[in-house]
């Protein structure tokens, strides 16, 4: 499911009061909740509800205390459950091998062990994510050219 | 294409003594016929090589010494690790050395393994931008190394990689050569290295590093290409010939180096020369990404991680980048 309408269905959320909706297309399904042990708050577009981050001040500088906010993020909407692959390294995040080319896994999507999941770069050097677990691609958590930390969770894979 | 060298490479040894060689003479030289020597003939001008033809007396290169990349002899001039034939793979053309070096990995075999190439055809840096690429005359390397370092232990391995080539350039007597954060290779504002790393995680807090770099050694230099694309080879710079598998050699033997002295001592023991030959210190600079708008600024040094310093209003705080493209602000293009 496209980063953009999901972001359009939690803006939705926010919107109407709803805390909770869960949405079906095909094999895709992705169930947003503003239930949360915090007070809900409404994302920015600077905080779109996929990056499970908060926008640096710039695109590319390094953010600080990002852990703790990252939790707090993705605490806003359920995370589907399952194996989370997580960033190994600061850098800066790539969904596809170049910005002409479709993304490496989209959500629904399966996935097999070593499969490339996304790209980090510090540096020019870049570090290909793989899937150490095979399954289905359930989140996304990051967005493209998005600085990532040490331990943040990237992509869940049931 | 995959090649062999050795035919070639034996036909442009006999060539290299600028005299004429008839078509019969090289055949039987090389044991192999007629049609085969005119077919190596033909590739080497359709590749640029420059070759005298005389009717009567055969064949001759027009610009001597011509030497192609050869394993043995970059073997020979190695010193720092212990490496096989088999462990340089060597092509006359290949798309490019870091994509074929990376479809390696899969397979188990001795590292450190380079990949080299007469010519790249698809040559790239992340950005999709092509390494102009003329057959014979400069360094196309790929090669993969083990690391016992853990993936999150390696920021700022692709500086020292940098300081590692400019090492080797110091080596063959080229000093002005400054390094432009985080990958590039500059003389005088003109381009004469990149490097591009990849690496792999494996298991038991090891990595696999794929290094690639290209080096303008031997490539001439139109005036029109100096000023439209900024590039520059080691032989515009000083006027000399290089043996590329001399260079090569040392380069493997400063990556070896460099390596070793990251897994040990990690960023800190290039930081006096990360210092020293920072091309963009102090200068203003634009960096963009593909996925965001762009920051400007002045260029302020790389800290102990090898995150660049950039100062964007002297009332902010200074910002440290790990990832865009730099361009160096000529006087007039700031938009401040």
């Amino acid at each position: 499911m496209d980063i953009r309408k999901i972001k359009k269905l939690i803006e939705l959320l926010e919107e109407s009061g709803v805390t909770e909706i869960e949405i079906t297309e095909g094999e895709e399904s992705v169930r947003i909740s503003r239930f949360s042990s915090q007070s809900p708050v409404a994302p920015t577009p600077q905080q779109p509800i996929s990056t499970a981050l908060p926008a640096a001040p710039t695109p590319v500088a390094a953010p600080t205390s990002t852990v703790q906010n990252a939790e707090s993020a993705t605490s806003k909407a359920a995370v589907p459950a399952g194996h989370t692959v997580k960033s190994p390294m600061v850098g800066t995040l790539y969904t596809s091998p170049s910005p002409e080319e479709k993304p490496f896994v989209e959500i629904g999507q399966s996935v097999k062990i070593g499969d490339v999941l996304c790209i980090i770069e510090a540096m020019k050097m870049f570090n290909e994510i793989e899937a150490d677990k095979a399954g289905t691609i359930t989140a996304i958590l990051t967005s493209n050219g998005e600085p990532v930390e040490y331990g943040q969770p990237l992509v869940v894979i049931e | 294409m995959k090649r062999s060298t050795t035919t070639l490479d034996d036909l442009v040894a006999l060539l290299n003594d600028g005299q004429f060689h008839s078509g019969n003479a090289l055949g039987e030289a090389l044991s192999i016929s007629r049609t085969a020597v005119w077919k190596h003939l033909n590739f080497l001008q359709t590749q640029g090589i420059d070759l005298h033809v005389d009717k009567h007396r055969g064949y001759r290169l027009a610009h001597p010494p011509f030497v192609l990349l050869n394993v043995d002899r970059i073997l020979q001039h190695i010193s720092s690790v212990t490496m096989k034939a088999d462990q340089i793979a060597l092509f006359t053309q290949l798309p490019s050395t870091a994509d074929y070096i990376k479809q390696l990995s899969s397979h188990d075999r001795s590292l450190p393994s380079i990949c080299l190439a007469e010519q790249q055809t698809q040559g790239r840096g992340r950005s999709g931008k092509l390494w102009h690429s003329p057959f014979g005359q400069n360094i196309y390397f790929s090669s993969v190394w083990r690391i016992d370092q853990d993936v999150s232990q390696l920021a700022g391995l692709s500086l020292a990689i940098g300081i590692a080539l400019i090492r080797l350039l110091h080596r063959h007597q080229l000093n002005d050569v400054l390094l432009k954060w985080p990958n590039d290779l500059y003389w005088h504002d003109h381009k004469l290295s990149g490097v591009l790393i990849e690496v792999a995680a494996q298991a038991n807090h090891q990595c696999h590093l794929f290094i690639s770099f290209g080096l303008n050694v031997n490539m001439p230099i139109a005036i029109d290409t100096l000023q439209t694309h900024r590039w520059t080879s080691m032989h515009h710079i000083t006027g000399q010939h290089y043996d590329r598998n001399v260079l090569i050699a040392h380069a493997i033997d400063q990556l070896a180096d460099a390596i070793h002295q990251f897994s040990a001592q990690g960023l800190t023991a290039f930081s006096t020369e990360l210092k020293h030959y920072d091309y963009l210190y102090n200068k203003p600079i634009c960096l963009s990404s593909s996925t965001t708008s762009s920051l400007q600024g002045i260029a302020k040094g790389i800290d102990e991680q090898g995150y660049l310093l950039l100062q964007t209003d002297p009332t902010q705080p200074i910002q440290r980048l790990n990832a865009g493209e730099v361009s160096v602000m000529q006087i007039g293009d700031s938009s401040h």
